[in-house]
């Protein structure tokens, strides 16, 4: 997914900064607040400590099992529940640590580390209520949809708009299946969006990105007062872009498909659709070669990472 | 020199005759003093038609010295074969270099081996990584991960003897080319040992590193304290014929032997020290002797298993690196003040200025303000990176281009006249007090941990109190005691105004000489060598504050300590007891907040002069530079907190805020000018009648420095 000489360029830091502020904004606008973790470590049984956030709560009693750490959260007032055995940590490293080739990329990482925690019982992790792990396709075809939603030679726009200036802007580009560029605004250089009239102007930007970029598969530009509605679905993005307070331009069929695919998988058909086609969440190791940019003059390609299982929980 | 100065010791590898000094102020040049204030740029990032362009603004921001790495994957070309500009202009360091000189200016260089930098791979070759016997390897076996953006690698293990043949050869071409501009004939004023070694993070110790060569390394340690196998059997009770059968242990389990575990807790602070001597040795070898050397630890590595005065023996400067938003000027206090404590010059070699994107996003003020606290609480020598911007990175004040990127480059440009006009680095800031963590106690809960191996330096970062997650037996129960009565002593005297440093117990002792008042978390277990030289310090004059309970056992041996005091105090009341001991005191404190008033008063302490009339009193905050030479006194004010905070600062009438240049008067005295026929002898009479004090509003996160006039 990512070169591995990806180019990250004329990135403006205010830009940056904005786009994670307004994530968190947003994020902070759905979201509700949260009760403090309950952690419970246990040995051979019995609980060795336990803590609610990081308030010691009383330890040395019985352990008791996933089926009761949940009950255990509720009367301490605690969200979500961690019984942890004592070495399992480290196992739960060894199992993903151990699926590493050297060449992959961070989405391989993250895929393993998933895989991983799709496993924790088994590592000696329970969790209260219990983690809803996604079933991992296998990389072929994570990769076929990711090639399928955002072709090779195109670029992606974002461009958020507050008081006539850029508030947040975000440029990447993809080459041989991989993002091999990532800047802002400020990589069109003085050829940059007139934030003023950037409804009027967008024709010419979109020329430009095209021209120093790749041609622009889709484009998102928002004003940065309308996020919050659109987040809380108070108006629609044809609405928004009626009033001209939104754009995706352009906007290829097969978003709309995943857009479709996204708000079913919100109804759980998703996750029924993979189930039927045996994507399920067993993680099994990584079934496909290894198709990403290897480590240049590198003897060994795998690295030499020796196979190893992880070690049974105790 | 300030008397301070003269009281902190130089570093003892620099020679005399030396050119190039590091001092405690910063560089001492051909006898002439040189603030240690530079920026970070890097050549190979820069398209070499606009390193002119950019070197003159970074001197335009009134910046002397520069800094930059010089990365290992990108000059070498083939295995032993490298490329300093022969084939691309973009490498020819040596042609960046002389423009430098050519514009006065000064060099830092550091050519690793470690870069990051945000290198794929930090900046070494990849095939290199690939080979299995440069990799670092974790308790179960398996090859440790970075999980690098945008394509992890796996750990090289610093006790590799193969990694080290592979540095040799690097070195032996980067370090004579170099060489050639070293300062008189170039810029090239220091060199840093590697970068931020640290097991690339991972610092659990029973995580990294268990590779044949680390292995080789920790049972060569074992020998040598304690004498040969017979000494090791005799310490373990156990029955070892041969150093091979040594093993580390991989995990604590309670009917474990506590020394074994302790034992390796101390290897692993030796395998960090003895990994930066063999790459010092290493650059030694193409270096002359009188050449400066330096290193820096990542952010949040205050303690266990980094240990600042013992790397400060090895080379002439170490500091810490520093990431920071303006929600953390705590953190950036807390850091600035242990540098204070342990380090001959408080630095930090690279300090934010702008950041790179895989961190919390990090914006102009956050890098302004934690800048000023840093300042704030005594950090001397700041290395900006990255003072021009570069790929991979955002927010620097300088970019590609060699424009300024406003208001941010003001802030840099501002920040150096005010720094070298009002002599910042000559006027060190002074407390008379040093709160110190107990090492022997974070090995206990490095030890009793039960998330290993997620990497302390993360969680710290996020501000976990690891010892919370430790067993909760004898051990983690210390350790818990230790971090609750650190805790409860910071906010026990920031409640009172008063300033203090962060010092380790097991540091140097000449930088502790300079403290009066030293304040040690005890419980009956105790680091014995620790306890015998507080005691020491007692009879020597100094107060020495120990508790809740007084050391009677020797931590990990059982041995019986010394008694430190005997009969009933001298004196006490709520919270505490007091002995005189020789010259000096100890006190008893069972309960911080208690104790540190009293220790106010009996010891003489003096507050800021601040008082906070709106707000949160431990989050707002002051130091006071006194007046030097012909320079009036300093005052810096920080607020911490989310809010704004109202408060009025004793014996002060008016003040300029520095880096605003901003003037704030009492409103009193400008009222009265106003008021009555005649202003003059009104105002006369109301200044014989009041002690002179400035009410003003500090904005929340935020630093001001006050010049009193």
């Amino acid at each position: 997914m990512f070169s591995p000489w990806i180019d990250i360029h004329d990135v403006n830091g205010l830009h940056w900064v904005n786009l994670w502020a307004e994530v968190l904004r947003l994020r902070g606008e759905a979201g509700r607040p949260r009760r403090p973790p309950l952690f419970v470590f246990h040995e051979h049984g019995t609980v060795i400590r336990a803590l609610k956030g990081q308030e010691p709560l009383p330890a040395g009693f019985p352990y008791p099992g996933a089926a009761g750490l949940h009950a255990l959260a509720r009367e301490h007032g605690a969200g979500l529940a961690f019984g942890v055995d004592a070495h399992a940590l480290a196992r739960f490293f060894a199992a993903f640590e151990s699926q590493m080739r050297y060449g992959e990329d961070f989405l391989a990482y993250v895929t393993h580390v998933v895989r991983a925690l799709s496993r924790l019982p088994a590592l000696g992790i329970d969790v209260a209520p219990a983690l809803q792990i996604p079933g991992i396709p296998p990389r072929l075809i994570l990769d076929a949809l990711w090639n399928a939603a955002f072709p090779d030679g195109t670029s992606l726009a974002l461009y958020v708009f507050d008081e006539g200036t850029v508030y947040a802007s975000l440029l990447i580009s993809k080459e041989n299946g991989m993002l091999t560029r990532l800047s802002t605004d400020d990589g069109l250089g003085s050829e940059g969006v007139r934030a003023a009239e950037w409804q009027k102007d967008l024709p010419r930007l979109i020329d430009e990105i095209n021209r120093r970029f790749s041609p622009l598969w889709a484009g998102f530009f928002v004003e940065r007062r309308a996020l919050p509605q659109l987040v809380r679905r108070e108006i629609s993005l044809e609405q928004a872009s009626e009033a001209g307070l939104a754009a995706r331009v352009p906007w290829p069929d097969r978003f709309r498909a995943l857009e479709w695919l996204w708000k079913q998988g919100q109804r759980g058909l998703a996750v029924s659709l993979f189930s039927r086609f045996g994507l399920s969440r067993s993680p099994g190791r990584t079934a496909s070669p290894d198709r990403t940019a290897s480590p240049e003059q590198s003897a060994s390609s795998d690295g030499a990472v020796p196979t190893d299982k992880a070690t049974p929980h105790e | 020199m300030s008397r301070d100065h003269a009281s902190l010791p130089e570093s003892p590898l620099m020679s005399p005759c030396a050119r190039v000094r590091i001092t405690p102020a910063g560089l001492e040049i051909d006898g002439e003093a040189q603030p240690l204030m530079s920026g970070a740029v890097h050549y190979w990032r820069i398209d070499p038609a606009r390193w002119p362009t950019v070197l003159d603004a970074i001197a335009g921001l009134g910046f002397r010295i520069i800094e930059t790495y010089v990365p290992w994957s990108v000059h070498e070309r083939r295995p032993g074969g490298f490329d300093f500009g022969e084939s691309s202009p973009q490498r020819a360091i040596g042609t960046f270099l002389e423009l430098a000189r050519e514009r006065g200016l000064l060099a830092l260089v550091r050519p690793g081996p470690h870069i990051n930098s945000e290198l794929t791979d930090f900046g070494f070759p990849s095939r290199l990584l690939a080979e299995p016997r440069v990799q670092a390897r974790t308790a179960h076996g398996t090859v440790a991960w970075f999980p690098g953006f945008p394509r992890p690698f796996p750990i090289p293990s610093y006790a590799s003897r193969r990694l080290l043949e592979e540095t040799r050869i690097w070195f032996q071409a980067v370090v004579p080319h170099l060489a050639r501009w070293i300062y008189p004939a170039g810029p090239v004023v220091a060199f840093q040992v590697d970068n931020e070694l640290s097991n690339f993070f991972r610092t659990s110790i029973y995580d990294l590193d268990y590779s044949d060569d680390a292995l080789t390394d920790y049972r060569e340690f074992l020998l040598e304290r304690y004498g040969g196998l017979q000494g090791l059997n005799a310490a373990y009770g156990s029955r070892l014929s041969s150093s091979g059968q040594i093993e580390p242990p991989r995990k604590y389990v309670p009917a474990d032997l506590l020394l074994r575990h302790l034992d390796w807790c101390e290897f692993q602070s030796h395998a960090l020290l003895l990994a930066w001597r063999r790459i010092k040795a290493l650059l030694r070898e193409h270096l002359p002797a009188d050449v400066p050397l330096f290193t820096n630890l990542p952010p949040n590595t205050l303690d266990f298993p980094f240990d600042l005065s013992a790397t400060e023996q090895l080379v002439d400067q170490v500091g810490l690196d520093l990431y920071y938003t303006r929600r953390e000027l705590g953190r950036v206090q807390q850091t600035a003040r242990a540098l204070c404590a342990q380090t001959r010059l408080p630095s930090c070699p690279e300090f934010g200025a702008g950041c790179f994107l895989t961190w919390v996003p990090t914006g102009p003020e956050d890098n302004q303000q934690a800048t000023l606290s840093a300042a704030m609480y005594g950090v001397r020598s700041f290395n900006f990176y990255m003072l021009v911007d570069r790929e991979r990175w955002y927010g620097s004040p300088i970019r590609v281009t060699g424009q300024r990127w406003e208001p941010h480059a003001t802030f840099y440009e501002r920040l150096m006249q005010v720094w070298t006009s009002r002599r910042l680095d000559a006027r060190p800031r002074s407390t008379a007090m040093v709160l110190l963590r107990v090492r022997r106690y974070d090995h206990l809960a490095a030890i009793t941990s039960l998330i290993n191996p997620i990497t302390p330096i993360g969680l710290r970062g996020a501000g976990v109190r690891l010892e919370r997650f430790t067993r909760d037996d004898a051990e983690g129960r210390l350790a818990n005691l230790h971090g609750d009565q650190l805790e409860a002593w910071e906010e026990a005297l920031e409640a009172l105004g008063l300033d203090f440093d962060l010092g380790d117990s097991q540091q140097a002792r000449s930088l502790l000489e300079r403290y009066r008042v030293l304040i040690v978390p005890t419980g009956a277990e105790f680091e014995g060598r620790t306890s015998e030289y507080l005691l020491e310090r007692a009879r020597a004059g100094a107060w020495v504050v120990m508790g809740p309970v007084l050391p009677v056992w020797e931590l990990g041996t059982g041995k019986r300590l010394p008694t430190l005091v005997s009969g009933p105090p001298d004196q006490e009341g709520e919270g505490w007891q007091r002995w005189a001991v020789g010259a000096g005191h100890l006190v008893l404190a069972t309960q911080p907040a208690a104790a540190a008033l009293t220790l106010r008063e009996l010891a003489g302490l003096n507050p800021g002069g601040l008082e906070v009339l709106e707000g949160s009193a431990t989050q707002v905050h002051v130091t006071r530079l006194p007046p030097w030479g012909d320079l009036p006194e300093l005052v810096w004010v920080m607020n911490e907190g989310a809010a704004r905070a109202r408060v009025r600062l004793a014996g002060v009438a008016a003040a300029l805020e520095l880096m605003r240049e901003q003037r704030i008067e009492a409103a009193s005295h400008q009222r009265l000018r106003n008021e009555g026929e005649d202003g003059e002898s009104e105002v006369a009479v109301i200044q014989s009648n009041a002690l002179p004090s400035l009410t003003f509003e500090i904005p929340p996160q935020t630093v001001f420095l006050l010049e009193v006039r």
